[in-house]
This record gives C-alpha cells, structure tokens and sequence, in this order.
C-alpha cells in the first residue's frame, strides 16, 4: 500500500455516529461556552494582587502574633474559586414548573417543598425517600426510623442502630432500610420488622409493581434480586466493586447498576428483568448520580470530570448515545424527573444553584439560586448543599 | 491554506471577545479531524467522542490566553492524541487484568470507506497505541515527523522508528495471506 493509498483510507474511516457526536460535543461547547468567565482587569493581575497581599501579610505574621490570622484569610482567598453559575437566576424559589412536592435534606434536616415553592421543615432527619403515593416519607436519623406525613406529623418511629438508606416499596406496603450492615424490612404500618441479609453499603432499589422485589448488594460483592416475601432469590450477578447506585426503570424492566471503578472512572451496567446484562460501558469521570425517567427508559446521569459536571440522558439499551443536557463547573449533586417527566431537577452544588430544565427543550432553564440559604433560615447556609431526595406525585 | 489560517485568526480573535458564531466556526472546522483521530488511536467511538469533547472544553477554558499567531489545530491535536494513547494504554492495562474489552465490536461499523479502510482499521487495532498515534498523525494530520516530535514529547528519531516500524507492521497485516491464494 503506498502513503496515499493508507492516507485515502484513512480519510475514508468514519467513526460510528460522527455527525451525532458532533452535535453533542458542540451542545457541551456552547454551554461551557456561555459560562466563560472572560478574564477582566481584576482577574488578570490577580497574582500580583495576591503575591502583595501574601507579601504583606507575612510581614505582618514576623511583625505580630494577630498577623498569623491574615495570612489564613490570605490562603483562604487562594484557594477559593467561586462558580458563578446560571445568570438571571432567581433569587428564591417561588414555584416549582410542574406539580409535586420535592423531598430536600439540608444540614438543618429533611424539607418538603411545595409546589407553590414554600418549604416545610418535616424535623432534623439524616435521610428521606418518598412513599409511592408521596402522601408519606420515610425519614431516618442515625438510630431512627420513622414515617412522616408532608406536613411533617410523625405517624411512627422504629427504634435501630445506624440507620441509612430507607426505601419505600412501589406497593406501599414495605419499607427496606439498612441498619450498620445489615439489610432490613418492615411494614409500612411499622409491624414485623426483620433482618433479610447483610448488605452492603449502597441504598436498596424495589421493583416497581405490587410484588415485593429488591435489588441490593451483599457485603462479598453480590448483587441479588430476591422476592422479599418467600425469600426466593431471583438471581444473582457478581459486581466488581460496591456500586454507587441501584436504579430500576419504571416499568420494571431493566436495572442499571452504577459502579465506581477508580477515581476517574466508573461503569454503568443494565440488566433486564431476569438477570441478563444488556448493556456496560465503561465512562471516564466520577459517577455522581442516575435517575430513569417515570415513564420510559431513559436515564438521566450525572458525571464529574477535570473540574466540571455534565448531565446527560441516555436510553437505558444504548448507552452510548448520550443526549448532553447541561454542563457547568465544578460539582453537580442530585438530579430528579418531575413527575410526568416533563422536567429535569439538577442541583448544582458548585455554583449554589439548582436548574430545572424542560426535558423535550433542554435549552429552556430556570435557575435559582442561594440554594443553600433557603434550606437554612436564620443561618448562612454553611455546610453541605441540600440534597434532592425526589420529585414526587403530580396531583 | 494562507486564507485558512487568516480564517482561523478571526474565529479565535472573535471567540475570545465573546462571539458565539466564531467559536462554531473553529469547532466545526477543527471537530471532525479531532474525533476521527482520536478514534482511530483508542478504536471506541465513545471514548473517542469524550476525549475529542474535553479537548475542546480545555481549548475553551483556555481561550483567552491563547496565543492567535499560533495555529490552533496542532495544539488541539496534541491534547487529543496524547488523551488518546493514555486512555488505549489503560485500556490495554486493564485487559491484561481480565476486564473484558466492552462493546469493541459495535464501535467498528463503517462510515464511507474506501476498499482500504475496514482492512486499515482492523490492522491499526493490532499495533500499540504508540504506532497507532504517530500513524495517524502522520497520515490523517499530516503533520511532519518534527511536528510530531513536538507533541509527543519524545526525540525525532523515535517518531522515526515508530512510523517505520508501524508502517511495516500495517503493511504484513494488509497483505493477502499467500496460502489462501
């Protein structure tokens, strides 16, 4: 073969899909695009800014003991990147696009926020995850479990040991939790609260539908399917490694499976119903979150990768076609489907936000911002970003 | 070309202050080469798709401290091509710890080749992703063996080697085998 030869062929090979990349790769190119920062006076000479300050301080500090404090303010100052995030965001939230209450768990405990937008403080809870119907929650502390009503009366509480990671099954009519190592389940009456299995460390996921199916991890790495009832385990699959999240379709048809294979890398794995694997594709990035649409297959995920965070929606067959939705720096948290589908939840950790984005255009977008504040009234909405826990239940 | 490097002088200078239209302009004539590269080195159309998109991320990042009399393309196609061979290396690594090479299969399907590219493909697959990269930087980029050099860091001699080597390599793999005839 002569160079032309292998430089015509080499021209002629076309990766699968190029046009469908492209279009993607340019999505993802224009929103970091539009968040660009272009560099301003201020920011240009910075450094020298800094260096004096540093300068400056550190001769205090030889000068003074009260000097050691501005040198930490001046460290600080360093090391602080600030996301700005969505411009014209709204100051506070007063609605919610679509209908539903979201389920929120700040430092300051576990919030219902209605659709009008106002908030409810359901009690200083660790943990929250809806019922099916939304017309209970089921809120955990460190040695609690409880049922909680939206208003935020307690209809029970269950006494355990290191309690984490309560789900309420699609019937209503069980709730599975984890307590230290240990996967257990009680009635959603509170009645008959038993040990299944030890478990590992990653939240159970119920089938959707009446009978009583879970997914959960054994501590040796075993991803089971049991009927929870007869005890019969429906199948099994090894996993690599304990998986970040367990995440059933809502129809009940396939479970993805989201497992952190280093650092900077993760692999998301399908099943279908009987245990078959239909899909795995391993990601760069870290694995931050997956949420199915409530009514198809389509996946919602969030990554993080070289200091910023994407979400994309995947169809749960084709993996590998990824639909970008919205990027941005820093570090996104949780992500939620309004109930219908319609809208996307995304809180952006990084930039003190939190996006609802139009599913069908992702280019619609309402931000609102100082996220953290609204969640801690009276305070200055230090500590962790509020966590979605789920957009629950249209009226 | 004189005209597309005065081209690609306007888009970078118009990105830079803010215009939409002129980073499309530099995207949509540096896109394709960049993922087509990179896919032929790592032979996974997602992985290629991610390393092409960063690499862009990381131009955009960038953008106001880049120099406009440098030419855009090698300093993208550095960053892909380097991406590429850590990420077909690790690739490698984890195969040889028992990791099954996922979806391999459904990545190769063809675009609009040549009678050349499916046996090209298929025989670049077999060589390391070192042979790999200065092929395609070669032939695809055309760039000289000292541009090369260059972005990978490494001597001219051994830019040298490595296409020999590779070439040679490509060639016993493309050829029809005799006891078939």
């Amino acid at each position: 073969m002569t160079d032309r030869e292998l430089r015509r062929a080499l021209f002629g090979i076309r990766p699968p899909d190029e046009l469908g990349a492209q279009r993607r790769a340019w999505l993802v190119a224009r929103t970091a695009f539009d968040e660009r920062e272009p560099m301003a006076w201020p920011r240009r000479h910075a450094r020298a800014l800094l260096l004096a300050a540093a300068a400056v301080a550190l001769l205090a500090a030889v000068l003074s003991p009260q000097g050691r404090a501005v040198i930490d303010d001046v460290r600080e100052a360093l090391g602080t990147e600030r996301v700005v995030g969505v411009q014209r965001a709204q100051p506070s939230l007063t609605s919610l696009p679509a209908a539903g209450r979201v389920l929120v768990v700040a430092p300051k405990g576990a919030w219902v926020v209605e659709a009008d937008g106002s908030k409810r403080r359901l009690g200083d809870y660790d943990d929250a995850s809806w019922s099916p119907q939304g017309l209970h929650a089921v809120v955990s502390t460190r040695s609690q479990l409880a049922a909680v009503r939206p208003n935020g009366e307690v209809r029970w509480t269950l006494a355990r040991p290191r309690v984490h990671d309560a789900r309420w099954s699609p019937s209503g009519f069980r709730i599975a939790y984890l307590s230290g190592s240990n996967l257990r389940i009680v009635a959603g009456d509170k009645t008959g609260d038993r040990r299944v299995d030890a478990a590992a460390a990653v939240a159970p996921a119920w089938r959707p539908g009446d009978e009583h199916v879970l997914a959960y991890v054994t501590p040796t790495g075993t991803l089971t399917v049991a009927q929870t009832d007869s005890g019969e385990t429906l199948w099994t699959a090894p996993v690599r490694a304990t998986p970040a999240q367990l995440e059933w379709s809502s129809d009940g048809t396939r479970l993805l499976v989201a497992v952190p294979l280093s650092p900077s890398r993760f692999a998301l794995t399908v099943y279908d119903g009987t245990g078959r694997r239909l899909q795995s594709l391993p990601l760069p990035g870290t694995f931050r979150t997956a949420a199915f649409a409530p009514d198809d297959n389509r996946i919602a995920v969030v990554r993080s990768q070289a200091g910023r965070s994407e979400l994309v929606i995947s169809e749960s067959d084709q993996l590998r076609v990824r639909e970008p939705v919205f990027a941005g720096k820093g570090a996104f948290s949780d992500v939620a489907w309004s109930p219908g589908g319609r809208w996307l939840l995304l809180g952006w950790e990084s930039a003190d936000q939190w996006l609802f984005i139009r599913s069908t255009d992702v280019e619609k977008i309402k931000a609102v911002s100082s996220l953290a504040q609204q969640f801690d009234p009276g305070g200055t909405g230090a500590g962790e970003f509020p966590r979605i826990e789920g957009w629950c239940c249209g009226q | 070309m004189a005209a597309l490097q005065a081209n690609e002088r306007a888009w970078i200078r118009g990105a830079q202050a803010g215009s939409l239209p002129d980073l499309e302009a530099l995207f949509r004539e540096h896109w394709p080469r960049a993922f087509r590269a990179a896919y032929l080195v790592v032979h996974d159309a997602a992985a290629a798709e991610d390393i092409a998109q960063e690499a862009f991320l990381a131009a955009i990042r960038t953008l106001d401290r880049f120099d406009r009399r440098r030419p855009f393309g090698p300093w993208l196609h550095r960053i892909v091509v380097n991406r590429a061979i850590d990420w077909a290396r690790a690739r490698t690594l984890r195969a040889e710890v028992g990791e099954p090479a996922l979806e391999l299969a459904a990545s190769d399907a063809p675009g609009n080749p040549t009678p050349y590219s499916q046996p090209v493909l298929a025989a670049l697959g077999e060589l390391s992703p070192e042979h790999r990269a200065v092929i395609v930087l070669r032939h695809l980029l055309e760039y000289t063996p000292g541009e090369i050099a260059r972005m990978l860091d490494i001597p001219r001699g051994t830019v040298n080697s490595r296409l020999r080597r590779g070439l040679d390599d490509l060639a016993e793999r493309l050829e029809p085998d005799e006891e078939t005839l």
